[in-house]
């Protein structure tokens, strides 16, 4: 190989480490660039489905003790009901756990209460309603038992320390 | 072959005489020691079993032998009752009395029972292993011992059963019945009616006694190690692969057979169990049903050279009688409980019930099960096995009357204790009669204990929780104010209280221990004697809190020197602050023991002391000492207790270091020593309360009249001591009741004895309460009680009082001779007046009635409340309190500013609870770990909360607390993010949803107590006892 091609190669060498060296140059100004001018595409706003729980109005527990301490009698059918409910409490007075509610059977008391265990309360008092009705209750015996249809609202809201809400049967009682 | 058929009928034959001839060894006793003696009387069977001997028959006689053992315990297992199945079968106890056995029964069930233990110990190892695979050489090993000890326990059984005298000719009558042709049993009807089935008895144990004999060895077989050994050294390699094939596969035979035999019984565990009894006396079987009998065939095959024996047990199908019985037999619980509390009696011998309600049951169930199971028999047979029976039948009948009547399909029984709970009641079908007493039943009442009476005539007993639940807090509140923890005695206490209250029900005691068979009059008497020692106790350690008097210096002091006058009370601290103006010192408070002096730096004032007492309880003792400092000088007086604190007071002042005495005993030597006369005008410091004149002329009538009660007091609780305290029961439960009701919200109640008066204090108005009790003595039915409430207007003028009079006690009719216009509640026995002409400041009224009181000897509380309205001081729509909601922080004591605080003190307003003394260490805490060991929470509330939650909850005192400490920790102001507010946390009216008017901590922190009281309350009756409060589940675990 000559000089002159010896030379040749050498300026087309470093030619390229030239060309090389500018394209690396004006890539890192590119990266070195202030990127807070570049706005993001916006994110989707998030869809927040709320589900407006029903919320009936509460009974005051002054009534509801008015009604226990003034019991009325039950008839035949109610009262064949009511005992065989009582029988089939279980050692804690539970008489059946669903999803939405447990019925529980007071013994020291000597109600029936409804432990509501949704935040759908509607819902939740008319199922447990008609399961009383399935058997063959009928509203009055449901009001003379007495029902008792509460909902401990420390059970959904770990930051309370107290209280009850009381609700009344969907339907008047005499 | 006939040589083959002929042993089986020998065997019979032998067993069937020596059953026969009453021998007690059937087996022949010197066999069964030594299996390898030879015995001459078996010589002929053993030759003829020696034929057989094998290296197969060897195999097959160990799986025949297996089977038997299976079979006998399987046996003995379904038929033979345990030890405690016969104590609790009163069928078997009444089969073997009536026919003389029992005595004889039980000498022998008490030698199986030993030999059985013995058996068991030394054999249980062995049954234990002879599964495993290295079962063979296990049971080569023991085989002689094992056969030694199974034989035994063979023959003991049979002299056990064979023995009974009974069993003997039946035995002989089913053994005759025996057909050796077909080899076969037939079980043949008894003529006695009861029946023990002996074909079973007899065949089981002839299969045991035949694989027994053929397992023992022959004389010139020695051992089945021997045996085995001379056997295998006889045979080559493969005859020993054989032999050990042969007798894997039967032992993998016996252990299946004996795994299915386990799981049929563990099927039918549960209805073998019910016929136990029935197995064992059966009724007696008809001539077309021969269930319930253990078959035993013997199919001989001469092939073989041995038995094949089968055992088929069949179950009496017996589901009309379970299905029937089902409700009315006596369950294992129920015998379980009968048998531990009949074990002082003699073995098996079960004695009538004491409790009637007990016997009843009893009646019905007996009756049901004669009628059931012991075929109808007539009363006279019943009657020869029991007694009682006649009068069973006569309950039965009159019970079937009864539910038909009613139109009750069966009479569910209560629970077999005899608490008379509520609870129990609740479990009874109340027939339709004791509808009315509905209410009272499910609301926290009690019905009468006796069966027939709470039918026909029920009695409601007013409680608010069952007997048992009330006894044990109220024993518990006990020992808790006594300082002690519970001992052993703690039960009989439980039951002295229990009977306390039932005595209420105007039930004589006699009749207590038919009702209460847990209870006997010795434990009454030991838990009076222990209620009496811990009230002695209480008596003693009480604290006195608060004392109510009012006294005011006379000559008054300013008349006296000029110079500052100094006033120390010590120990004392004074609650409020004294009103600045030195005319008087409101609360002040003696409890506190550190030594905070109070200065009244100006001339002229009237001290009011007011130490109430939070239990209504009059204190036996209270001092505190009064320094009075005018040159200096110290006067220094201190009084007893149980006076009224309307009494006069007459003290004499002394020099410093010189003591006064107030009220000694009349027998005290220093009464006439110290006492003064109150003509010594310069001396003495007179009470403004409302004494009388007469009185303050002549206080020695006065204290005449006190030291009467005093020493009635004394001459009572020596009584109470003496005779298990009946009176002090009443007044116990009475003090304890009103405690319980008078839960409404009071601060400063004025208290009082009989005489006595009190003194009730807001900022402006007084209220004074008196009773003239002209006899001085103790309160007597019938008398009459005059009660006189002046009301003192001090400074300010107010437009209207509101003064409410509630009677705690029970009175005759409504009250009279009350000054009018006035309204009175008869339910809840509350006078009231409204004084919309009020007096003017400095002024007073008075307000008087009469009442003529239905109890005796009880004490009797003065309460009367003062709302009132337009005063300047406050207006006052509190109970106790007239300063409204402000702006002051209590000297830092409250927070009420940062947080989700608006900047108001709505809950100590008036510095009351801030100013109260800390109680170190209160002892409620030391009760619960959770409590106590949680750092987080002082430990230490305010004596007025402690003395505030006593009065108006004192059975739920701690838990009040506790609940306060762990909700706000003690702060009345406590503002939560979410909205509750107050000690308990409770609603926020226009904040948060409120659940009715009690649902309300927005309010001074008296009035949070009472809300909080009463809130629980209402939610106990909804069944929903503290549910309000998580704290009460974290840290008492209530719900």
């Amino acid at each position: 190989m000559s000089t002159k091609l010896k030379v040749l190669y050498t300026l087309i060498f470093l030619s390229v480490l030239i060309m090389i060296a500018i394209i690396v140059g004006m890539l890192a100004s590119y990266n070195n660039k202030d990127l807070s001018n570049i706005t993001p595409p916006p994110l989707p706003s998030p869809v927040i489905s709320m589900t407006t729980p029903t919320l009936p109005p509460q009974q005051s527990i002054e009534s509801l003790v008015n009604r226990v301490n003034n019991k009325k009698p039950l008839d035949t059918s109610d009262d064949t009901i009511r005992k065989s409910l009582i029988t089939k409490a279980n050692q804690n007075g539970l008489v059946i756990h669903t999803n939405d509610y447990n019925i529980n059977y007071s013994k020291d008391a000597n109600v029936f209460q409804i432990e509501l265990l949704t935040q759908d309360i509607t819902p939740a008092i008319t199922k447990a309603i008609s399961w009383f009705r399935d058997l063959g209750m009928s509203n009055q015996g449901m009001c003379n038992l007495p029902l008792i249809i509460y909902r401990d609202p420390k059970a959904f809201n770990p930051n309370l320390k107290a209280g009850m809400e009381f609700y009344s049967l969907p339907f008047t009682c005499q | 072959m006939a040589a083959l058929n002929s042993p089986p009928a020998s065997k019979f034959s032998l067993l069937r005489s020596r059953v026969i001839s009453g021998i007690r060894h059937p087996f022949g006793r010197h066999n069964i020691g030594n299996p390898y003696r030879n015995n001459d009387s078996n010589n002929s069977r053993s030759k003829t079993t020696s034929l057989f001997l094998s290296r197969e028959e060897s195999e097959q006689r160990r799986f025949q032998t297996e089977r038997a053992i299976s079979d006998l315990q399987n046996f003995f297992r379904e038929n033979i009752p345990t030890k405690r199945d016969l104590q609790n079968s009163k069928a078997f106890s009444l089969w073997l009395s009536s026919n003389g056995l029992l005595p004889q029964f039980k000498k022998l069930w008490h030698e199986k029972i030993i030999f059985e233990k013995t058996y068991h110990t030394s054999s249980s190892r062995l049954l234990s292993n002879y599964s495993s695979d290295d079962s063979r050489n296990i049971f080569s090993r023991f085989a002689p011992r094992y056969f030694q000890l199974r034989s035994k326990y063979i023959q003991k059984t049979v002299e056990s059963l064979a023995n009974v005298d009974m069993l003997l000719p039946l035995l002989r009558q089913q053994l005759n019945a025996v057909n050796p042709s077909n080899n076969s049993i037939s079980t043949k009807t008894p003529s006695s009616s009861f029946s023990l089935d002996p074909a079973s008895l007899r065949s089981t144990l002839m299969s045991i006694a035949t694989a027994t004999d053929q397992m023992r060895p022959n004389p010139g077989a020695s051992s089945p190690t021997l045996e085995k050994h001379q056997e295998t050294a006889s045979l080559g390699n493969d005859s020993k692969k054989a032999e050990v094939v042969m007798h894997q596969e039967a032992v993998k035979k016996v252990d299946e057979q004996e795994s299915d035999k386990k799981n049929d019984a563990d099927k039918t565990d549960n209805h073998k169990k019910d016929l136990q009894i029935q197995d064992l006396i059966t009724p007696a079987p008809s001539a077309n049903n021969t269930s319930g009998s253990l078959t035993h065939s013997i199919n001989p095959k001469p092939s073989m050279g041995f038995e094949k024996q089968s055992f088929t047990f069949i179950v009496p199908p017996q589901p009309s009688l379970k299905e029937e019985t089902k409700e009315t037999l006596p369950t294992k619980k129920y015998w379980s409980r009968v048998s531990k509390k009949f074990s002082e009696f003699p073995f098996l011998r079960r004695t009538a019930a004491p409790n009637p309600l007990r016997q009843q049951v009893d009646a019905v169930r007996w009756i049901k099960y004669a009628n059931t199971s012991l075929n109808n028999l007539p009363d006279a047979q019943l009657a020869q096995h029991d007694p009682n029976f006649p009068r069973y039948r006569a309950a039965y009948k009159q019970q079937e009357a009864f539910l038909k009547q009613r139109g009750l399909s069966r009479w569910r029984s209560p629970s077999m204790s005899s608490n008379p709970s509520i609870s129990q009641q609740r479990e009874i079908s109340l027939p339709p009669e004791t509808l009315p007493f509905a209410k009272e039943a499910t609301t926290g009442s009690a019905i009468s204990v006796n069966l027939q009476d709470r039918i026909t005539n029920p009695t409601i007993i007013p409680t608010t929780e069952p007997l048992h639940m009330q006894a044990k807090r109220d024993a518990a509140t006990l020992y808790r104010q006594a300082g002690e923890v519970p001992n052993e005695l703690s039960s009989s206490v439980r039951q002295a209280l229990v009977a306390r209250n039932l005595s209420q029900l105007k039930q004589p005691f006699s009749s207590l221990q038919g009702q209460l068979p847990n209870i006997t009059f010795a434990q009454i008497h030991q838990g009076e004697i222990e209620i009496a020692r811990l009230q002695a106790k209480i008596q003693s350690q009480r604290p006195v809190t608060k004392l109510s008097t009012l006294i005011t210096p006379t000559p008054p002091l300013s008349s006296g020197p000029q110079d500052p006058i100094r006033l120390t009370v010590t120990p004392t601290s004074i609650t409020p602050s004294p009103v600045q103006d030195g005319s008087r010192i409101d609360n002040t408070n003696i409890t506190k023991k550190t030594n905070v002096p109070t200065t009244i730096t100006q001339p002229g004032f009237n001290a009011t002391f007011n130490l109430n007492i939070p239990s209504r309880q009059i204190p036996e003792s209270a001092s505190f000492n009064i320094t009075h400092q005018t040159k200096p000088s110290t006067i220094k007086f201190s009084f007893k207790s149980g006076i009224p604190a309307s009494s006069r007071r007459s003290l004499r002042r002394e020099e410093e270091g010189e003591d006064y005495s107030y009220l000694p005993e009349r027998d005290n030597p220093s009464f006439t020593d110290n006492y003064s006369t109150p003509n010594d005008e310069q001396d003495t410091l007179n009470s403004t309360t409302t004494a009388t004149e007469e009185d303050q002329s002549d206080p020695q009538k006065k204290n005449r009249g006190l030291l009467d009660t005093r020493s009635f007091i004394s001459k009572y609780r020596l009584a109470i001591g003496v005779s298990g305290g009946a009176v002090m029961i009443f007044l116990l439960v009475f003090v304890l009741g009103l405690n319980g009701v008078d839960a409404g919200p009071s601060t400063d109640n004025g208290s009082g004895t009989n005489g006595g008066g009190s003194t009730y204090n807001q900022q402006n108005v007084v209220l004074q309460k008196t009773v003239d009790n002209t006899t001085g003595n103790s309160i007597k039915s019938g008398s009459k009680l005059t009660y006189t409430i002046t009301v003192n207007v001090e400074n300010d003028p107010v437009q209207e009082i509101d003064v409410t009079d509630p009677i705690t006690f029970s009175i005759k009719g409504a009250p009279t001779q009350v000054t009018a216009p006035y309204s009175y509640e008869a339910s809840s026995k509350t006078l009231s007046w409204k004084l919309t002409n009020p007096p003017q400041p400095g002024g007073s009224t008075t307000l008087s009635f009469t009442v003529s009181p239905t109890d005796n000897n009880t004490s009797i509380y003065n309460i009367a409340y003062a709302n009132v309205i337009g005063s300047q001081s406050g207006t006052g729509s509190l109970v106790g309190s007239t300063i409204p909601s402000n702006t002051s922080n209590c000297n830092n004591r409250w927070n009420i500013t940062s947080g989700y605080h608006d900047g108001v003190n709505f809950g100590d307003p008036a510095c009351v609870l801030a100013k109260s003394a800390l109680v170190q260490n209160y002892p409620g805490a030391q009760n619960y770990p959770t409590w106590e060991n949680n750092p987080a929470w002082p430990k230490s509330p305010e004596q007025a909360l402690v003395d505030l939650v006593n009065q108006d909850d004192p059975a739920n005192a701690d838990y009040w607390l506790g609940i306060s400490a762990c909700e706000s920790q003690y702060d009345p102001n406590t503002v939560a993010s979410n909205g509750p507010v107050g000690l308990f946390q409770m609603g926020h009216p226009g904040v948060t949803v409120t659940n009715g008017q009690y649902d309300n901590g927005y309010v001074q922190w008296q009035q949070q107590v009472a809300n909080a009281v009463i809130y629980e309350k209402n939610l106990k009756t909804l069944g929903a006892a503290w549910k309000y409060w998580a704290c009460a589940r974290d840290v008492f675990g209530l719900w």
